[in-house]
């Protein structure tokens, strides 16, 4: 094609479409013929084909043929080329339609799939025949369904026929809901308590595609409600035990005619009881307000526990000839930040079960000393002692070991109250005792001005250094340790104040394991990072006391703040008196 | 003269026991756990063992009831168990361990005496 800076011709003869141009031949510019063909197909325009002959001279008829010829070879390959360009065009928008699609599809997918995994009850769907569709992760867990194919694939074999009957009865479809069950299974070797919600699933044209069923883990709320049962029989129990002598001897005091010794002897019995309830009230409403509120009956101050520790052991000892109280061993420690009067209780409480369980009499030692973080008050008796079995309940509300006497002087509460007070005081106790050859109880209290320690155990990949670093800035000391074995050296040694886990759920199951098994740090404050899939098992592991779970994702603000909660002492809330 | 054997591990309660049941024409013997009273029981066979259900050591009155109803012995005594526990669930278990009958405490020492009148029909 020759394209010139001509202005187009576009006057002239049209034949077929095509302008031929005569060109001025003899003139004075001495151009030759033009020609414009236009390359049209139908509707479609795709361009001009424009020539200027160079030579002087017309277009021959031969070339005006040979012109049009090409034209007609032209246009087809344009209408290829443009179709081709459109074919592609198409192709692309088709697939990023595609890819967006796929996209959604798979964000769809990633959403039902957290809400399923962060569901912490366990959810089965399954079909007509009580075959499993779908179980999230919780239910994984609790029937041990595993995803590829091996244990139960129907609920029968899940959880049993009686159990499936009742869960999903044959009658369900007739039904849109179906009533609550609590269902008993075996999960991991142990007794689970299940209550079971099923919904029946329907397709858009009504017709049944089968059931949803909830399973809740019930297990701590039934024993908490045992628990609450039990304590209500037990304080009932302990309150009523008073009252019979008050009640009796009052009684006949009142209807008979008694002798003056008798009635000194009745009135004295009176008396004491009445003293004794009084007491057992006391107790009672003071554990329960720890329990409840907590910092709320708590008044801090700077408290000396070498001072408060003396003072116990003096009234201690003018109770008791039989027992020698050794005091020798209170040195000297650096101020804590505590309630007095409640301080005073604990130790008073501790020294008066060294007493009643050393009824041969004999050697009590109160002591006290320093480490670099904590106060630590130590009673030792050479006692009676107590069994493992023994000591696992030592916390236990009127739990006595060994039940003396329903006679013996005390509420049974008193080791609460201690386990109550130190755990608001941010502290731990833990007691050690062999039958036969006495016990020792230790309360380690936090020393004032001292900042609490947090030990992060986990691998630098988990961020364990940032968190550190988090922890620092809210006036911590942080101490990182990468294994199992190290983690648990650091925490026997330092008794920190929290224990942030970071490690894979394996590990962290070993490391609370073998925390639980040490006195002095089966009481420590855990903070575990985990999934809310993994919050039923650590809880098991970790039963009645202090432990957070907080997801991976969350910030390290949000684990720090959540740690300062945990270790029990509102550093906020606290007022100093001098 | 009828007997009467008292078990309860406060001392205050045998006491209180022994003071309502005094104004009566009794032999008044007094135990404070199971063991001692299974031993009196046998040795000086009480017409009514008044039976607390709550003591320390290896047996709590139930069992003391139960043996005392499988010993030839100490079987034809009325036994009256004495508790701070007062549900349906520990009377049905009184019942089943062969108590004659089941009394609360805190409890009214006239209303002791009475029932003791009557079960030894004085």
């Amino acid at each position: 094609m020759l394209q010139t800076q001509v202005p187009l011709p576009l006057t002239g003869e049209r034949e077929a479409g095509c302008v031929w141009v005569p060109g001025d031949v003899g003139g004075e510019r001495g151009a030759g013929d033009a020609a414009t063909l236009p390359l049209v197909a139908g509707e479609q325009v795709f361009g001009m084909l424009v020539l200027h002959l160079r030579e002087r001279r017309t277009f021959s008829e031969a070339e005006k043929g040979f012109l049009e010829q090409l034209v007609e070879l032209v246009i087809p390959e344009m209408q290829k080329a443009r179709l081709h360009e459109q074919l592609v065009a198409l192709n692309r928008s088709l697939a990023a339609t595609n890819a967006e699609r796929t996209r959604q599809l798979g964000n769809e997918r990633d959403r039902m799939d957290a809400i399923l995994l962060s569901v912490t009850d366990g959810l089965i769907v399954t079909d007509l025949h009580r075959r499993i569709v779908l179980a999230n992760p919780a239910a994984q867990c609790i029937f041990s369904i595993s995803s590829d194919a091996e244990g139960p694939t129907t609920l029968d074999v899940a959880i049993g026929e009686e159990a499936a009957n009742e869960v999903v009865p044959p009658t369900a479809a007739a039904l849109h809901e179906l009533p609550e069950v609590e269902l008993e299974v075996m999960s991991e070797g142990r007794k689970v308590f299940l209550s079971a919600r099923t919904a029946t699933v329907y397709a858009r044209n009504g017709d049944v595609l089968g059931y949803v069923t909830v399973f809740r883990d019930m297990t701590r709320s039934k024993e908490l409600d045992a628990m609450k049962t039990e304590f209500v029989s037990t304080a009932a129990h302990e309150l009523r035990t008073p009252l019979t002598t008050l009640c009796g001897f009052s009684e006949i005091l009142l209807t008979r005619t008694v002798s003056e010794t008798e009635q000194r002897r009745f009135l004295q019995y009176i008396n004491k009881e009445s003293v004794a309830l009084a007491s057992i009230v006391s107790d009672m409403l003071t554990i329960s307000r720890l329990e409840m509120s907590g910092a709320d009956v708590l008044r801090f101050t700077r408290c000396n526990l070498q001072q408060i520790c003396a003072a116990e052991a003096e009234v201690a000892q003018r109770s008791t000839t039989a027992h020698h109280i050794d005091v020798t061993g209170l040195l000297p420690v650096p101020e804590v930040v505590g309630d007095e009067g409640r301080i005073g209780q604990i130790v008073r409480n501790v020294l008066s079960n060294a007493i009643k369980y050393s009824p041969k009499g004999g050697e009590i030692a109160v002591a006290c000393e320093a480490s670099s973080r904590w106060a630590i008050i130590t009673v030792k008796d050479h006692g009676i002692g107590m069994t493992p079995e023994q000591v696992a309940h030592v916390f236990e509300k009127f739990y006595r070991a060994d039940a003396l006497t329903t006679a013996a002087p005390g509420t049974g509460l008193g080791m609460s109250i201690v386990q109550q007070v130190v755990r608001h005081h941010g502290g731990a106790v833990w007691v050690e005792s062999e039958p036969g050859v006495g016990t020792t109880v230790r309360v380690a209290l936090p020393i004032a001005g001292v900042e609490p320690l947090a030990l992060i155990v986990g691998q630098s990949y988990q961020s364990t250094e940032a968190l550190a670093a988090a922890f620092s800035k809210d006036a911590w000391q942080a101490v990182v340790c990468e294994t199992v074995e190290a983690g648990l050296a650091t925490a026997l040694q330092e008794l920190p104040n929290v224990v942030v886990l970071a490690l894979p759920m394996p590990e962290q199951q070993v490391m609370l394991r073998e925390l639980s098994a040490e006195h002095r740090t089966g009481n420590l404050a855990l903070l575990s990072l985990a999934e809310p899939a993994d919050v039923v098992g650590i809880q098991r592991l970790w039963r009645g006391r202090r432990l957070e779970v907080v997801r991976r994702s969350a910030t390290v603000e949000d684990i720090v703040r959540r740690a300062s909660l945990l270790e029990g002492r509102r550093h906020s809330t606290v007022e100093v008196s001098v | 003269m009828k007997k009467i054997l008292v078990v309860d591990d406060q001392l205050e309660v045998r006491e209180l026991v022994e003071a309502t049941l005094n104004i009566g024409d009794y032999e008044i013997h007094k135990a404070g756990d199971g063991e001692s009273a299974l031993k009196m029981a046998a040795k000086t066979h009480p017409d009514l063992i008044i039976l607390d259900v709550m003591m320390p050591g290896s047996i709590d009155g139930y069992e003391v009831c139960r043996r005392l109803r499988a010993n030839p012995e100490t079987a034809t005594s009325s036994i009256v168990m004495l508790t701070a526990r007062g549900q349906e669930a520990d009377r049905q278990k009184g019942k089943e361990v062969g108590a004659d009958d089941y009394f609360a405490k805190p409890f009214s020492p006239l209303e002791l005496l009475n029932k003791v009148e009557e079960m030894l029909g004085e």
